[in-house]
């Protein structure tokens, strides 16, 4: 995935979405499912993506649990489940083999949306590792100071404002550092704009959607 | 009182930041580590304050080994300041923020009480005790997070580039505070990258090179030899070079030079 144009990732993404509510068949949204997950080991070769997805098969699993809980059928829980999943997996695929200003540049260029949504989206991208990061340094700043997130369920909500509280502080300044340094940069001036990393469509990204669509055509189709 | 023996750490398996490191950190000393960027200052005071697990060796305090005790748990003896005060500060005002401390450590509101406006007015900031954190200017949000960790009466306190950020009014205020506690037999821990800081202040000093100790010494030791300040990728202070160039013995301070060009043309300004 790593080869393919941003917008073919998007486009992809897109599709296996839609896919995934054309069925109504498990075993077609597992092979879907299947692919994402050998997706992520032979395209992004990231760990954290693995994670992520790992993580979100456990979220579809606790969905699936809470479906039954509340008296949905087997098969109605385990395709709303599945559709999550793959849903979710095709977006962390896309954000992890794609880089940001790739995803800006698709969405700008091929996807025709306005700079400014297309800078928000993956400005929120932008800011989750660095959050993440934050309040691993906050919380190790606690940690000096003798914080220890346990006990009761209502004595971790109160600690936890300890760590939540800096980070706010720390996000807000962050972000403001951040506009002012894109206004001084010329930030909104769209007209003129170019783009570092803009990639553009080629025989492979179209052989790609080929692919796929006959891929999804047959699965659907015959099985 | 904190005795580090063979340790090892990296951030991953290719590259260890640190290898097999050895040193020690004596009672009443303050004891500087400084090095390039990215030859594991910072990482060194973690790992002696467990926010880090050593991949090998052993950390000791007063004998004890602690190698496996968390970081909430060392924080009773050992008081670490961070470079960014932000990363801490959660409180609605200045006493809370440096109660919390104690709180933690069992101590009842009363006493936290105490303990936090005895730290507070230590670092000369028990005026601002019902005052918002958030107002406070960056050199008293570091003097406040110096006081946070004051207020759980540690034995030895971790300063990682206390000084970035601040104006001189403020350096000179916190360098003073370091200088005070010291006095009062607080040991010291002291990452920085100024070496006129180092050489004033500094009892004895590490320099890191590529993961080992490149020297281990008296700052005067060091600075006294030029190649070797340099190859390790420092700058000789500012005192030492102008004491050089007056061609008088190695001075660490201004007021040390002030006292040799007494001495030597027998008038005072």
């Amino acid at each position: 995935m790593r080869d393919l144009a941003a917008f073919t990732k998007i486009l992809l993404a897109l599709m296996v979405s839609i896919n995934s509510f054309l069925t109504t068949e498990p075993l077609v949204l597992a092979v879907f499912l299947g692919a994402e997950y050998v997706s992520v080991f032979f395209l992004t070769k990231k760990k954290s993506a693995a994670r992520a997805l790992a993580m979100l098969f456990v979220f579809a699993c606790m969905l699936l649990g809470i479906q039954l809980l509340c008296g949905s059928s087997v098969t109605l829980s385990l395709l709303s489940a599945m559709r999550m999943a793959i849903m979710a997996n095709s977006m962390v695929l896309v954000l992890f083999s794609t880089k940001t200003q790739q995803l800006t540049a698709a969405l700008v260029k091929q996807c025709h949306l306005s700079y400014s949504y297309a800078f928000m989206v993956t400005a929120i991208f932008r800011f989750v590792p660095d959050l993440l990061a934050e309040s691993h340094s906050v919380s190790e700043a606690q940690a000096c100071r003798g914080y220890k997130s346990g006990g009761s369920p209502y004595n971790r909500m109160r600690s936890y404002m300890m760590l939540i509280k800096p980070m706010v502080f720390r996000a807000i300044a962050r972000s403001e550092n951040m506009a002012v340094s894109l206004e001084m940069r010329g930030f909104g001036d769209s007209s003129r704009r170019t783009f570092m990393s803009e990639t553009h469509m080629v025989v492979v990204d179209y052989a790609a959607v080929a692919f796929f669509i006959l891929f999804s055509v047959c699965l659907l189709r015959f099985l | 009182m904190i005795e580090i023996r063979d340790m090892t750490y990296g951030y991953n398996e290719e590259k260890k930041v640190i290898q097999n490191v050895s040193f020690s950190l004596r009672n009443g000393e303050i004891l500087a580590i400084a090095g390039r960027n990215g030859t594991g200052k910072t990482t060194i005071t973690r790992l002696v304050m467990g926010l880090l697990k050593p991949e090998q060796g052993t950390v000791f305090f007063d004998g004890r080994d602690v190698t496996q005790s968390p970081a909430a748990e060392r924080s009773a003896v050992i008081g670490y300041v961070f470079q960014n005060p932000d990363s801490q500060i959660f409180a609605n005002t200045v006493l809370e923020e440096a109660m919390y401390s104690p709180l933690q450590h069992g101590y009842s509101g009363k006493q936290a009480e105490e303990k936090a406006r005895k730290a507070l007015r230590e670092v000369a900031l028990l005026e601002f005790a019902e005052r918002s954190p958030q107002l406070l200017s960056r050199g008293q949000k570091q003097r406040l997070a110096i006081a946070s960790a004051l207020a759980a009466e540690p034995e030895v306190l971790i300063l990682d580039e206390p000084t970035s950020g601040q104006d001189c009014r403020e350096r000179v205020q916190l360098l003073r505070l370091m200088r005070k506690l010291n006095e009062e037999g607080m040991s010291i821990l002291l990452v920085t990258h100024d070496m006129d800081i180092l050489a004033e202040h500094a009892t004895r000093m590490l320099v890191l090179e590529q993961g080992h100790i490149g020297f281990e010494g008296k700052p005067a030791e060091l600075f006294s030899d030029k190649e070797k300040t340099e190859a390790l990728g420092l700058e000789l202070p500012e005192a030492v070079r102008v004491s050089a160039e007056l061609g008088l013995p190695i001075c660490l301070t201004p007021a040390e030079i002030y006292a040799k060009l007494v001495r030597r043309t027998g008038t005072h300004a």
